[in-house]
């Protein structure tokens, strides 16, 4: 069964899509070098379209002539008030664009008017090299550096030193643990459970914040932030896996990109934290695993949420759970020696 | 050479898991050979749902010890003469996104209605209404669109012989949507109006994008007509899936009939069914939970309803949450867990969709989840078709977390708690989450139904009488007594607020006379006060469910503890975690 793989690792090449949420235009690359803020691609993703009645303007125009006194072509762009049809005569009659933008359709009975927006900027988010472009939606990323990822992020990005706030993947975050050396800074914890950190942390300001875990009421709070929260773990108040938390923690000081997107099983994109650096012929993530012995995992769920251990043993049919039922699982060594039984999709596989 | 069997595979790829299903003739009979399941493979790191088939046919050529795949790990179809491969392929999916769709009618409570009910049967997310009689504002409608990107557009109106310019009105609206969209992104438009105007629409629309005219769903203004239109769309949405989702294109290319929707097979299931019962008062129910969506068919003498909604126990529970409030969740919890627990541990089965409950606590959320999954699906179902009540000849259950619990008795207790049937039910189990294969294989041969829903393979859990009582808790609702066919008989009472069991062997019949006491009714028809008829056992005997409809949950947290428990002895789940299924 191919397994679940999560990436926590000190050095590692990987390769990533960055993508427009809707169709738009490319402006990157291949071969280039990237930054974090480097624009790759634009689009408009909330456009508006104006409907211009023509009836008006055409009526009792012979249909024949009809063609003579459209001015303007379709796809092109016109300022508020430019004439697009005119009859001409002594009883001119003209339709006049209400708004700037680009002429998308003109018919006898309507013109449509996309009116000018601006356009969303995709950035990179990473430092990096582009591979290969996608055409009208990004690029695929080619990176090199430490890499932590998460499971959930609040949508925002960003670039950071990254400090360390508490000196436990346990403990919780308060608001005295965010002292003046967090302000513009990229926080790690292990994990949070109230509103008041958060406050706290939109006040100093933080750059960004990473914790372990997180506790699911303060969801809604978290995405109207507007630095970016990504959470390794999940929601519980287990903290943060030692994996994670002890690389990180070993990256403190270093500027860090923190990718705080949406977990998009479709796309394949995972909130992540990176770190680039220079190195040569880095191995590349290890995405395509079975379940085996020996393998390092990590456990998502209660009661051994973000508990880390080696599979000992795959059984190779379903067994009875402890609850009564039926799953693929294996057999879990925890750091502290104990055996637990855990079904096979409850673990990731740590790479 | 061995006489020939004609064998059928059936794939379905899930957005959890993948089965191959393989069905073989055997003495005039279809039988289940054998099944090989898998995880699914949409997503990372292979983005290729053909690897998990391959994987799941791979595991049921190691059961059956047939040989289906060839080298190239494409199915060897027809049987060859060594006697490898199979004789036919359909393949059936629920994977992919939900499909964005635009409804656009004339008259809200007709046309509209029915593309509302047109748009569920796929589970259709409606990013748009269109009813350009209601002088909604064309701008608005194409920014929607802008935004939105519908995938199809679903365009009715007009009577057989009724309205029509207001129709051709609406596609020239969809016409201007075709031309701001870039040619790849152009929504397929289904016109299922009327038909005197059809090939207008159709002209007018053809060179912009991708036309398919059907039936009118809407032929007079009393009659509905959904069948065709839900036939063209299922296949619409899978051929816009095998577009979406990696590898689902060479499922379908092995595939010997256009690859359907799962829910749309289980429906077909559900309605064959339904007319092998035409003598029923009541429709029959086919209720599938899956990790992404839920489906309800409701099919009566071979008509159905079919309704799939985003709720789901994996990547379904975020909508699940966005549509109901924790507490009623926690209500159906046997278990004083605070609720930052429960909260928590649904955000984190949406993140893990395919994540098993590993202790008691866990399992117990997830079944509450499952009740007011089917509440909600339930209601929504009622108010769609506007059904006046719940009563069912059949309950037919599928997906794995409401089929296979730690007992039976613990399906039985949530599709009584979420789905609150009035009247004689019978309940089954679909635990080889065969229906929705059934249904595929139907249209390779009809007889595939007939055999497989006589067979053994379902567990029939028995007959559940859900009476309607407005009487005080503790106070006797009916009265009964059961002839047993050796000639013993039994009489028992039944209490407000009590689930009794009376044993009744799987298959056995017995005569059951049950007299409703006070202001009760065997059924919600209030001249249904007595009872005589014939009852079929199950596994988990005859059941009579006297909770009331709707059953009545105490706001007092301990009440309502205690009420748990009880139902829970009742119905016969011991408060020991149980090994095994039983």
């Amino acid at each position: 069964m191919i397994a679940s793989v999560t990436v926590i690792n000190g050095l590692v090449g990987f390769q990533r899509p960055r993508l427009l949420p809707v169709d738009g235009h490319v402006v990157a690359h291949i071969g280039q070098q990237v930054m974090p803020e480097t624009v790759l691609a634009e689009a408009i993703i909330a456009p508006h379209v104006e409907v211009l009645d023509a009836r008006v303007v055409f009526s009792g125009v012979n249909r024949a002539n009809m063609k003579e006194m459209i001015e303007r072509n379709v796809g092109e762009k016109v300022e508020k008030g430019d004439v697009i049809i005119a009859t001409g005569g002594k009883l001119n009659r003209v339709l006049r664009a209400t708004t700037a933008g680009i002429i998308r359709s003109i018919s006898t009975s309507q013109v449509l008017l996309e009116a000018a927006r601006k356009p969303f900027q995709l950035r990179a988010g990473y430092t990096g090299t582009v591979q290969e472009i996608i055409p009208e939606r990004g690029v695929m990323l080619r990176m090199q550096g430490s890499l932590v990822q998460g499971v959930w992020g609040n949508g925002h990005l960003m670039t950071g030193k990254l400090i360390s706030a508490t000196i436990d993947a346990r403990k919780p975050l308060q608001p005295e643990d965010l002292r003046g050396e967090c302000v513009d800074a990229i926080v790690l914890a292990g994990r949070c459970r109230d509103a008041d950190t958060l406050q706290r942390a939109a006040m100093l300001p933080v750059r960004g914040l990473i914790v372990g875990t997180i506790s699911s009421h303060l969801i809604p709070m978290v995405r109207s932030l507007k630095f970016p929260v990504m959470v390794v773990n999940g929601f519980s108040p287990a903290g943060m896996d030692e994996s994670a938390y002890r690389l990180l923690r070993s990256n403190q000081g270093r500027r860090v990109s923190l990718l705080a997107q949406a977990w998009d099983r479709e796309l394949g994109i995972r909130p992540e934290v990176f770190i680039p650096l220079p190195a040569e012929d880095i191995r590349l993530v290890q995405e395509l695993i079975d379940y085996r012995e020996g393998l390092t995992v990590r456990i998502n769920t209660l009661p051994y949420m973000a508990q880390v251990g080696t599979i000992s043993f795959v059984h190779p049919d379903k067994v009875t759970l402890p609850n009564g039922l039926m799953a693929r699982a294996a057999d879990v060594t925890l750091k502290n020696g104990q055996s637990i039984l855990v079904p096979l999709n409850n673990l990731d596989v740590l790479e | 050479m061995a006489e020939h069997s004609t064998t059928i595979l059936i794939i379905d790829i899930g957005a959890v898991e993948t089965t191959a299903t393989l069905l073989m003739h055997v003495d005039g009979r279809y039988e289940l050979t054998g099944q090989g399941v898998t995880n699914s493979t949409c997503y990372a790191p292979t983005f290729d749902v053909w690897h998990g088939c391959v994987s799941a046919i791979g595991k049921l050529e190691g059961r059956t010890q047939r040989l289906i795949l060839a080298d190239d790990e494409s199915v060897i179809h027809p049987t060859n003469l060594r006697g490898e491969g199979v004789d036919y392929v359909v393949v059936t999916t629920s994977s992919g996104p939900s499909l964005k769709l635009v409804a656009a009618g004339l008259l809200e409570d007709v046309s509209l209605k029915s593309c509302r009910r047109l748009a569920a049967s796929v589970g259709g997310r409606l990013v748009d209404q269109i009813s350009l009689t209601k002088g909604s504002a064309v701008d608005a409608h194409l920014d929607r669109a802008l935004k939105t990107r519908p995938e199809i557009i679903v365009l009715a109106g007009g009577t057989e012989g009724g309205a029509s310019r207001a129709v051709i009105k609406t596609a020239e609206l969809i016409k201007a949507v075709c031309h701001l969209l870039p040619g790849s992104k152009r929504p397929a438009v289904l016109y299922a109006g009327n038909q005197a105007i059809a090939d207008q629409i159709k002209a007018m629309l053809d060179g912009q994008t991708e036309v398919i005219t059907v039936a009118n769903i809407r032929p007079s203004m009393e009659k509905e007509s959904l069948s065709a239109a839900q036939y063209a769309l299922a296949e619409i949405l899978a051929y816009i899936r095998t577009k979406q989702v990696g590898g689902l294109n060479r499922a379908a290319q092995n595939s010997v009939l256009p690859l359907l929707p799962t829910s749309f097979t289980f429906g077909r299931t559900m309605r064959l069914l339904s007319t092998y019962t035409v003598t029923e008062r009541n429709p029959v129910l086919g209720v599938s939970v899956e990790s992404n969506q839920t489906t309800l068919a409701d099919a009566f003498r071979g008509s159905l309803r079919l309704d799939v909604l985003p709720y789901g126990t994996g990547t379904g529970v975020s909508m699940l949450l966005e549509n109901t409030r924790l507490e009623e969740i926690q209500q159906w919890i046997a278990s004083d867990l605070p609720s930052v627990m429960v909260r928590d541990y649904l955000h984190q089965k949406a993140l893990y969709p395919a994540s098993v409950p590993i202790d008691q606590e866990s399992l117990l959320i997830e079944q509450a989840m499952i009740r007011v999954i089917l509440q909600l699906s339930m209601t929504h179902a009622r108010q769609l078709f506007e059904k006046p009540n719940n009563g069912f000849t059949r309950i037919v259950a599928a997906g794995n977390a409401l089929t296979n619990g730690p007992t039976i008795r613990h399906s039985l207790l949530m599709l009584l708690d979420g789905i609150q049937p009035s009247g004689l039910t019978q309940f089954v189990l679909d635990e080889g989450q065969l229906m929705a294969a059934i249904g595929a294989a139907a249209a390779i041969d009809s007889a595939v139904p007939v055999h497989m829903l006589a067979s053994s393979l379902f567990a029939e859990l028995g007959t559940v009488i859900s009476p309607v009582s407005e009487e005080k808790i503790d106070r006797p609702i009916v009265h009964a007594k059961l002839q047993y066919q050796d000639g013993s008989d039994m009489t028992f009472e039944v209490k407000k607020g009590e689930i009794k069991v009376v044993p009744l062997q799987p298959r056995q019949e017995a005569e059951l006379e049950i007299t409703a006491l006070g202001r009760t009714w065997i059924t919600e028809n209030p001249l249904r006060t007595r009872l005589i008829t014939s009852v079929v056992g199950g596994l988990c005997g005859l059941v009579i469910d006297g909770r009331g409809r709707p059953i009545y949950l105490p706001s007092n947290r301990d009440d309502l503890l205690f009420l748990q428990q009880t139902w829970r002895q009742q119905i016969g789940i011991s408060s020991q975690v149980m090994a095994g299924r039983q």
